[in-house]
């Protein structure tokens, strides 16, 4: 039989500590580890459910704008078809269209300014107060140059009159397919900043809308309580 | 963006305001436009973190109770040792004390050794391995000492302990007196132990010869006298037979003892013993009462006139001298009473007075003769 003397009993309680503390080291890092595990893989969804969240605002924003830039296409070329045919140069027809023009800026939300312009360049709506000139000018010259696409200025225009805008433009074409005129609007920034307010982004979330070069054209923090700041820088 | 201008997103610190955020752009339908929206990584994480906290805390919760639990058990092994260990030493030190060579202990199971100690083996003279599984019956000097023995084990009662002093047998055919003391074990099992009380009733027996017994003759004393003479009257009544109590005194003593030392009156008292001693009958005593006195009783005396024929035979022990140990000789004589049962008395008292008296009278009547005892006869 073993002698169970003093350094037996040492040695054996060593022994089983050794053992215990082992084991106790394994459960710890069992424990540690699974839970280190099921809280990345939570932490791993709840970022792809983020980055999805996040998809589903932006491509909802996206259609708003798309949706927001459309209705203003639809009203340019609608004035354009109103005015089409009439005399150019006659006190009625500018009338005319100032009327048109205000009508059809009416129905659509945000349109600050629309421009009708004949195939020379003159503005037929004087009313509107503005000539066509600098990113106007730009954009009819893209249009008469390519009248089957309309076009859309790459910065946001801040004119006299105060607020940031999108200037559009588009073309119109008599049945021989000939440059006849075209209609430049600008769109405020703030009604698609408004329109970005119905998102969900949460106190802290941001919503944007940028050109292809990352120009920012509207931006809605309902944290910071402005959408102006940082209009037109990249 | 460039690798995926339609849409994407991507996870980054905002410069301004140091949020981070998860932000994802999508590409306007028509238009050469980025619709981007994102969301605060720490605002859409918060229900995370706090089921992060929860899991956290149960995991810090669990490993508490491990550590707790690895504690508790630390705590019970470490007693559960410290036990063990004194139990191991209570069966050393136990073995210790029955593994001895001065108690002889056995342990039995149905009679037969299934453990023993060194000290038992080296009593009874056999060694380890022939003690092995043999039976108790080893012991004993007979079969009926040892079917009394199991009686005795038999009744004894589960709680208790069986002892006896029984006579026991070594090896080599040597008797042992044993004190034997036995009791049940858990399980069914006995444990006996010996004590070798040998000596102890050697001399028990020889203090009782001492205290019965004349030192110088080896013949039996008063004491014993009177305890033999009361058993042979008892067999004497139950079997109706005569008994005769002779009391002798020695006539011529006293010269040997003045003229020749006490030594020689020694010697010649040791001699005239084993003299009277060599009469002696079957169930006859030949006592010595002191000095020059002896009683001798005579039992068995059915023939007619016995008693004579017998007193005749003790005075012709006198009749040749006695050799002393210088290689003389010493010529004494002696003068007898008698008194008989149931004739005189039935007391042993009564009848070794009566003797005496009878012995005194035949003395003042002329020495060397013996005489019978005469009862008074009451005044008319």
């Amino acid at each position: 039989m073993k002698s169970l003397d003093s350094q037996y009993v040492t040695d054996s309680l060593a022994r089983f500590r050794r053992h215990l503390a082992l084991g106790v080291a394994l459960l710890l890092l069992l424990v540690a580890g699974g839970t280190s595990l099921a809280l990345w893989e939570s932490h791993r969804d709840q970022a792809a459910e983020a980055r999805q969240a996040a998809a589903n605002v932006a491509q909802a924003l996206a259609r708003n704008v798309a949706t927001r830039l459309k209705l203003a296409d639809n009203a340019l070329q609608a004035a354009l078809m109103q005015v089409q045919g009439q005399a150019l140069g006659s006190a009625a027809s500018a009338a005319e269209a100032d009327r048109v023009a205000q009508t059809q800026q009416a129905l659509v939300p945000g349109l600050t300014q629309l421009l009708l312009v004949d195939a020379q360049g003159r503005v037929l709506n004087p009313s509107a107060g503005v000539s066509l000139t600098g990113t106007a000018r730009e954009l009819f010259n893209a249009v008469k140059a390519a009248p089957s696409r309309p076009a859309m200025a790459d910065m946001p225009r801040e004119p006299a009159g105060g607020g940031w805008g999108l200037m559009l433009a588009h073309a119109q074409v008599d049945a021989d397919g000939r440059f006849t005129g075209a209609a430049v609007g600008l769109l405020a920034t703030e009604q698609l900043a408004e329109d970005f307010r119905h998102a969900d982004l949460g106190l802290e979330g941001v919503a944007a809308l940028r050109t292809r070069q990352l120009t920012l054209l509207a931006r809605q923090a309902p944290g910071d309580g402005s959408a102006v700041p940082g209009i037109g820088s990249a | 963006m460039a690798r995926a201008p339609a849409r994407g997103s991507i996870v980054a610190r905002n410069v301004f305001d140091g949020i981070q955020r998860v932000s994802a752009y999508e590409a306007v339908p028509g238009y050469p436009l980025l619709a981007q929206a994102g969301l605060s990584m720490r605002e859409y994480f918060a229900p995370w973190r706090h089921q992060a906290w929860v899991f956290g805390g149960l995991a810090l919760g669990q490993c508490a109770l491990i550590l707790a639990a690895a504690w508790v058990i630390d705590r019970a092994q470490a007693r559960q040792v410290r036990a063990r260990q004194q139990l191991a030493q209570l069966a050393s030190e136990r073995g210790a004390l029955l593994d001895n060579e001065l108690v002889p202990m056995v342990r039995l199971r149905d009679r037969h050794e299934v453990w023993h100690n060194r000290a038992l083996a080296e009593m009874f003279g056999y060694s380890a391995e022939e003690l092995k599984g043999q039976s108790a019956r080893l012991f004993y000097p007979d079969d009926e000492a040892f079917e009394r023995a199991g009686r005795g084990y038999r009744r004894m009662p589960p709680s208790g302990r069986f002892r006896a002093q029984i006579p026991m047998v070594r090896k080599d055919g040597r008797r042992l007196w044993v004190d034997l003391s036995g009791t049940y074990l858990p399980g069914g099992d006995s444990l006996w132990m010996m004590v070798d009380i040998t000596a102890v009733k050697e001399r028990e027996e020889q203090a009782r010869h001492l205290a019965l017994h004349d030192a110088l003759t080896g013949l039996p004393n008063r004491h014993l006298l009177q305890e033999s003479l009361g058993l042979l009257l008892r067999d004497a009544e139950r079997l109706e037979s005569p008994l005769a109590v002779c009391y002798l005194d020695l006539d011529g003593f006293k010269t040997v003892n003045d003229e020749r030392g006490h030594d020689a009156g020694d010697a010649l008292l040791r001699a005239v013993a084993q003299r009277l001693n060599e009469q002696r009958r079957g169930n006859d005593v030949v006592a010595r009462i002191g000095g020059d006195e002896f009683v001798v009783v005579l039992s068995h005396l059915d023939a007619p006139e016995g008693e004579a024929r017998a007193v005749e035979r003790l005075m012709q022990c006198f009749d040749t001298p006695f050799a002393m140990p210088d290689g003389s000789e010493a010529r004494v004589g002696a003068s007898i009473g008698v008194a008989l049962y149931p004739q005189h008395g039935r007391e042993a008292t009564q009848l070794i007075t009566q003797a005496d008296q009878a012995m005194l009278a035949g003395k003042r009547a002329g020495k060397g003769r013996w005489t019978m005892h005469r009862p008074v006869q009451p005044a008319a």
